[in-house]
C-alpha cells in the first residue's frame, strides 16, 4: 500500500474547510493540490484558522491496495510519544516544541477506501481529527503522518509523509486575495481539476508567508501579529533607514530577496509602511497605509529604524515633507498607528538626552503624533494597499 | 511613494530645458562592471509591474566591504518627458522636505541627496532615468559614480564597422511630423549590450516598437546610432533624415 498524493487546498474555491489557495513566490506559479504527491517535492499547505469551519478536510489518492477490496485507512501524528519513563520526558518535550513548531493537522481519520482490480482507489475525502488549526497561533508548523492500514493484527504502517504548514489567523487581506478566474468561464461548468486559471499574482506567496509567520509566530490576535511584524520590520539588522523609497508599488519580491541576500540596504518610512501592512494583512490583518502631511518642522528625536536606544547617536530628527505608517481604522485621528519605520521617545522631555523607546505598535494617532511633532499636519484622507509584485 | 504632484518640484520648468533640436536615446542600457569599479554585480532585476518605463535595478558590492554598496536603478522611458516624469515621481517619494538641483553637469537635469543625508544622485539623460545611491551601511560617495555613468551614456566611440539597423523614413518628414523609423538587429545583443543614439535637429523618442524622430524646424536630422556590448568594439553608423 502507498499513498499517490495528498490535496490540502482541494476546494480552491473556499477556505472553510480545508487549505486556501496560494503560489510559490511573485514569478512562480500558483500552488495547485496535490500539494504532496509521490515521488515530487512537497509543497506548503496554509490555513486561515478563522475561516475555518468545524470539518477540516484532505482528500488523498491510495495505491498497491488489496484487488477489488476495502481497506480501512488512517494517518497518525509520526511523532507520537514512547513508552516508558524516557517516552513521558520525550513527551513532554515534544509537546511544548509542538506548541510552536509541531504538528497542527493532528490526524486523518479512518476511512474505508475501496480499490478497483488494479489496486488503485479513487479520491477520496479523509477528515482531520484532533487538529489544532482552529486554536493554533500564527506559525510554521510541520506535521509528519504515519498512514497505517487496518490488518487481522491491527494497524500496520505504510508511509510516512511530511508537510509543511503555515496558520495564518484569518483570510489574507488586500492586496491579497483568494480570487481565481478560469480563462473560459464555461470551464466552471466541469470539475476543477484541469480548469486553467489566470495568472494572479495576489495570491498570498509562499515565500512571504514564511518572513510573515516566522515574524509574527506566536500570536494569536490580529493586533499582537501586526505588533510583531511592526516590531520585526523595525528591527531586522540588515536595514537602514534613508529618505528614499526603494521598494515603490510594493516591490516586495525585490524586498525579500534583500533580506535574504546578507548585504545591508536602505528602506524608508513608506518602504517600511508596505512591509507592516502588506505582511500583516496576509496574516489576516486589516491595517492601511496611511500618509501623514507633516508641516516641514523638524520632528522630534527618534530613534532610527534598527537603532540601538542606548546609542545618542541613533536618536536622529528629520524635516519630513511626509511621512507614512501602518494603520488601523479610518482615515482620520482616532485611528492606530503601526509604525516599523521608528521607535519614538516616552520620555516627555524631548531635549534631553534621557530616552525611552517604544515601538508604536496599535499606538492612539494623537498621542504617537504628539511624540514626533509639536505642529499639527494632515492626515492623508485616500489610504492604500498597494498591490504587490 | 507619493502619486499627487505637491509642487515642490516644477515639472514643465524641467521640461523646457530640455533641448528640442538635439535628443538621446538608450535601448537597453545597464551598468557595466568597468562603469563600476570592478565592483561586484551581487543584484540584476528588472522590476516587474512597470507601467511607463521599465526598470532594472543593479547592486554593486566592494568586494573589501560587504557593507559598501552603490544601487544604481535605470528606468528606460519612452521619451526624455516620461523620464523626466519618472524622476520627479522619484524625488516625491523622498521624505525630505526638498532634494536640491546638483551635481553640477550631470545628466539634462539632476538632483542630489544634500550633506547629512545618505548620498544619493537622481538624474535624466535622455530617455532614461536613473538613481543611484549609496546603498550600505558604508557611506559611498556617490557623485564620482554618477559622472562616470552618464560619461558613458555621452561616450560616442569610434568605430570602425558599420552596422545599420533602421529602417524607414527614407522620404523624410514634414517639421513637426513624425518620421517613424523600425529598428531591428540582426542578432540578440550580448548580456548588458545597448543601443545608444544620438539625435542632432530633432527629438527621438519610442513608441509602440518603434522610433519617432520630429523636428520642429525644416532641414535635417542627423542620426547616430551606436551599438555597445562588453568586451566587443563598438558598432556605429550615421544616417540623415530630410524635414520639409
Amino acid at each position: 500500500m502507498k499513498v499517490r498524493e495528498i490535496h490540502f487546498n482541494h476546494d480552491p474555491l473556499s477556505m472553510s474547510s480545508d487549505a486556501i489557495t496560494i503560489r510559490q513566490t511573485y514569478a512562480g506559479d500558483r500552488i495547485a493540490a496535490p500539494e504532496w504527491r509521490e515521488a515530487y517535492p512537497a509543497l506548503p499547505v496554509a490555513y486561515a484558522s478563522g475561516a475555518l469551519g468545524g470539518t477540516v478536510t484532505i482528500k488523498a489518492r491510495f495505491a498497491n491496495g488489496p484487488p477489488n477490496s476495502v481497506a480501512r485507512i488512517r494517518a497518525i501524528d509520526a511523532d507520537l510519544p514512547q513508552t516508558g519513563c524516557l517516552g513521558l520526558l520525550l513527551y513532554f518535550i515534544l509537546s511544548f516544541i509542538k506548541t510552536f513548531a509541531g504538528n497542527v493537522l493532528g490526524s486523518v481519520g479512518e476511512k474505508d477506501v475501496s480499490f478497483d482490480a488494479s489496486g488503485n482507489s479513487s479520491l477520496e475525502t479523509l477528515v482531520l481529527a484532533n487538529h489544532k488549526l482552529k486554536t493554533s497561533a500564527v506559525g510554521i508548523r510541520t506535521t509528519r503522518w504515519t498512514w497505517q492500514v487496518r490488518g487481522e493484527d491491527g494497524w500496520t504502517d505504510f508511509e510516512t509523509t511530511q508537510h509543511r504548514i503555515y496558520v495564518i489567523l484569518g483570510a489574507s487581506r488586500s492586496p491579497w486575495n483568494q480570487q481565481l478566474t478560469p480563462v473560459a468561464t464555461q470551464l466552471l461548468l466541469g470539475p476543477l481539476d484541469g480548469v486553467i486559471f489566470f495568472n494572479n499574482t495576489q495570491l498570498p506567496w509562499a515565500d512571504a508567508l514564511e518572513v510573515a509567520c516566522s515574524w509574527a509566530a506566536g500570536s494569536r490576535t490580529a493586533h499582537d501579529a501586526a505588533s510583531a511584524i511592526t516590531r520585526a520590520v523595525n528591527s531586522r539588522t540588515l536595514q537602514v533607514y534613508d529618505t528614499q523609497t526603494y521598494f515603490g508599488g510594493f516591490w516586495l519580491s525585490n524586498y525579500l530577496t534583500m533580506l535574504n541576500g546578507g548585504g545591508s540596504f536602505l528602506t524608508n518610512c513608506t518602504d517600511c509602511a508596505n512591509a507592516v501592512t502588506t505582511l500583516a494583512n496576509l496574516l489576516g490583518c486589516d491595517l492601511w497605509e496611511q500618509y501623514f502631511f507633516t508641516p516641514f518642522d523638524l520632528t522630534k528625536p527618534f530613534l532610527t529604524l534598527n537603532g540601538d536606544p542606548l546609542l545618542e547617536s541613533d536618536w536622529v530628527s528629520y524635516t519630513w515633507s511626509y511621512h507614512e505608517f501602518g494603520w488601523l481604522g479610518p482615515a482620520n485621528p482616532s485611528g492606530s498607528v503601526y509604525d516599523g519605520c521608528l521607535q519614538v521617545d516616552m520620555d516627555d522631555n524631548p531635549n534631553d538626552e534621557i530616552h525611552i523607546a517604544k515601538h508604536p505598535t496599535g499606538m492612539p494617532f494623537p498621542g504617537y503624533k504628539d511624540r514626533l511633532w509639536d505642529a499639527t499636519g494632515g492626515l492623508d484622507p485616500a489610504q492604500a494597499r498597494r498591490a504587490v509584485f | 511613494m507619493r502619486n499627487t504632484d505637491d509642487g515642490r518640484y516644477n515639472v514643465e520648468a524641467m521640461l523646457g530645458r530640455i533641448s528640442t533640436d538635439r535628443a538621446e536615446l538608450f535601448l537597453g542600457f545597464v551598468p557595466w562592471q568597468e562603469d563600476c569599479e570592478g565592483w561586484t554585480r551581487s543584484m540584476r532585476e528588472l522590476r516587474p509591474e512597470s507601467a511607463e518605463c521599465s526598470m532594472t535595478r543593479t547592486i554593486w558590492d566592494d568586494p573589501a566591504d560587504r557593507n559598501a554598496r552603490v544601487l544604481i536603478d535605470v528606468y528606460e522611458c519612452h521619451s526624455v518627458a516620461d523620464a523626466v516624469r519618472s524622476l520627479v515621481q522619484m524625488l516625491q517619494g523622498d521624505q525630505l522636505a526638498l532634494v536640491p538641483e546638483g551635481p553640477p553637469g550631470i545628466g539634462d537635469v539632476a538632483f542630489m541627496h544634500p550633506p547629512g543625508s545618505s548620498p544619493a544622485v537622481f538624474f535624466v539623460r535622455g530617455n532614461l532615468c536613473l538613481r543611484m545611491a549609496s546603498f550600505g551601511r558604508q557611506v559611498v560617495p556617490i557623485a564620482p559614480w554618477a559622472e562616470r555613468i552618464d560619461s558613458r551614456l555621452r561616450d560616442r566611440p569610434s568605430s570602425a564597422q558599420s552596422l545599420d539597423f533602421l529602417s524607414g523614413g527614407e522620404q523624410g518628414a514634414k517639421a513637426g511630423e513624425a518620421l517613424v523609423l523600425t529598428y531591428e538587429l540582426p542578432w540578440r545583443l550580448a548580456e548588458d549590450g545597448y543601443l545608444k543614439i544620438f539625435v542632432e535637429g530633432g527629438t527621438l523618442e519610442r513608441a509602440n516598437g518603434t522610433l519617432i524622430a520630429r523636428a520642429v524646424q525644416p532641414g535635417q536630422i542627423e542620426l547616430e546610432a551606436i551599438i555597445a556590448e562588453a568586451g566587443r568594439p563598438s558598432l556605429s553608423f550615421h544616417r540623415s533624415y530630410r524635414i520639409y
